[in-house]
């Protein structure tokens, strides 16, 4: 656990016990994280509006916040349930929308290109892995989190994180081959 | 829209919807849970209590329950700890698969120590499992609804079971018969049944929901 995240915990834990001022500092160590994690495969404004729903689910269940645990992994847990839920309702795709485009500092249009056709490649090729690896990838490359914090968002063990990722990894590692001509894909 | 414009919206949308503070829900969970405990004592008192189990041995019956006592104990302290995030899936599951057949186990064990005063299938332990189990679950639900993040189904499954704990204790005190056709149906049974609705209410009143 980081300092930041020690930070963010003491803050949860203050907000939980009446201090509704902490909440400042809840947002701000939170807040970027996770909206980064949400607008991967939905627009912007789908996301923004799942942020307000994970605040205000953190906010209606701070009562059973305990001392001591760890925030950043309930958070995610719950940003990841809404979107699922969100997915379910509009039967939208998980992945791949505006949203996923990495901003740059003013690259060259050759530049440019590439990196629009790499990141279309990486979210093509999240969107045909397994969910579980999806998620795993996601959390730990995309959103930051470490594989315990992974794990405990998602409700499994460190070693089967670690598991998925690996194949995510490889798998991506595959389709990015191909994806270049490289056809022995190793 | 803006960092700062999202800011003021997400504290917007919170500070619209008023919530507990950490000891205002442990009150609230408290008062909860009272209420249901005296209902769940109303109802076993009006099937008779104490009394309809008068024809066992009184050191058996305590014995019985303080047995059961202990186990339902430990399922609600496994199923119901562990705070926001809950307890891991191996926790549930074990206690989903072990709570019933304790139950089974440590009540045959009495059986052929005393003279069991009727043979019955037991549909009113069934019915005084439900109704008493019931009220516990739906506390839990009321005190947890839609604050599970992850595991929603397993967490109520648990839950469900641990409740069929608590009103075993009841029913094993008011049901003197410990034959196994009885116990398997009669008080195994609708433990199991609490888990099935409980991993019901998880999914559906337990688990994180967009308003």
């Amino acid at each position: 656990m980081t300092a930041s995240d020690q930070t963010l915990n003491d803050a949860m834990d203050q907000y939980a016990a009446g201090e509704d001022a902490a909440f400042a500092v809840v947002y701000e160590r939170l807040g970027p994280r996770l909206l980064a994690f949400l607008r991967r495969g939905i627009d912007d404004a789908s996301a923004e509006e799942l942020l307000q729903q994970t605040f205000l689910q953190m906010h209606l269940a701070r009562e059973r916040y305990r001392t001591g645990l760890d925030v950043v992994p309930w958070a995610f847990a719950i940003a990841r349930r809404l979107r699922i839920d969100l997915h379910r309702k509009a039967g939208r795709e998980i992945v791949g929308g505006p949203g996923d485009e990495s901003p740059s500092d003013d690259p060259s249009p050759h530049e440019a290109l590439a990196a629009r056709e790499a990141a279309t490649s990486l979210q093509r090729g999240l969107r045909e892995l397994p969910a579980s690896q999806r998620d795993a990838f996601e959390l730990v490359k995309n959103a930051g989190l470490s594989h315990a914090q992974a794990a405990e968002a998602l409700g499994t063990t460190v070693g089967a994180i670690k598991v998925r990722v690996h194949r995510a990894c490889e798998a991506l590692r595959v389709l990015a081959s191909y994806a270049s001509g490289d056809d022995d894909g190793t | 829209m803006a960092p700062e414009e999202l800011r003021q919206r997400v504290v917007a949308i919170v500070g619209a919807h008023p919530s507990r503070t950490r000891a205002e829900g442990r009150k609230r969970a408290l008062v909860a849970y009272a209420a249901v405990s005296v209902a769940a004592v109303a109802i076993f008192e009006t099937a008779g209590g104490l009394a309809h189990a008068a024809a066992r041995p009184a050191s058996i019956s305590s014995f019985i329950a303080a047995g059961m006592a202990l186990l339902a104990t430990v399922a609600v302290w496994a199923a119901l700890g562990g705070s926001v995030r809950g307890r891991s899936a191996t926790t549930f599951v074990a206690i989903v698969a072990l709570v019933p057949a304790a139950t089974f186990a440590w009540l045959v064990a009495w059986h052929g120590t005393y003279v069991e005063p009727a043979d019955r299938l037991g549909l009113r332990c069934v019915a005084f499992a439900l109704a008493t189990g019931g009220l516990f679950l739906a506390g839990i639900v009321f005190v947890r609804r839609g604050t599970v993040a992850v595991r929603p189904s397993l967490e109520g499954a648990a839950a469900g079971v641990a409740s069929g704990a608590i009103a075993t204790v009841l029913v094993d005190a008011w049901c003197p018969l410990t034959n196994a056709p009885h116990v398997l149906h009669g008080h195994v049974a609708p433990i199991a049944a609490l888990g099935v609705v409980g991993a019901a209410c998880g999914r559906w009143l337990l688990a994180v929901r967009a308003r």
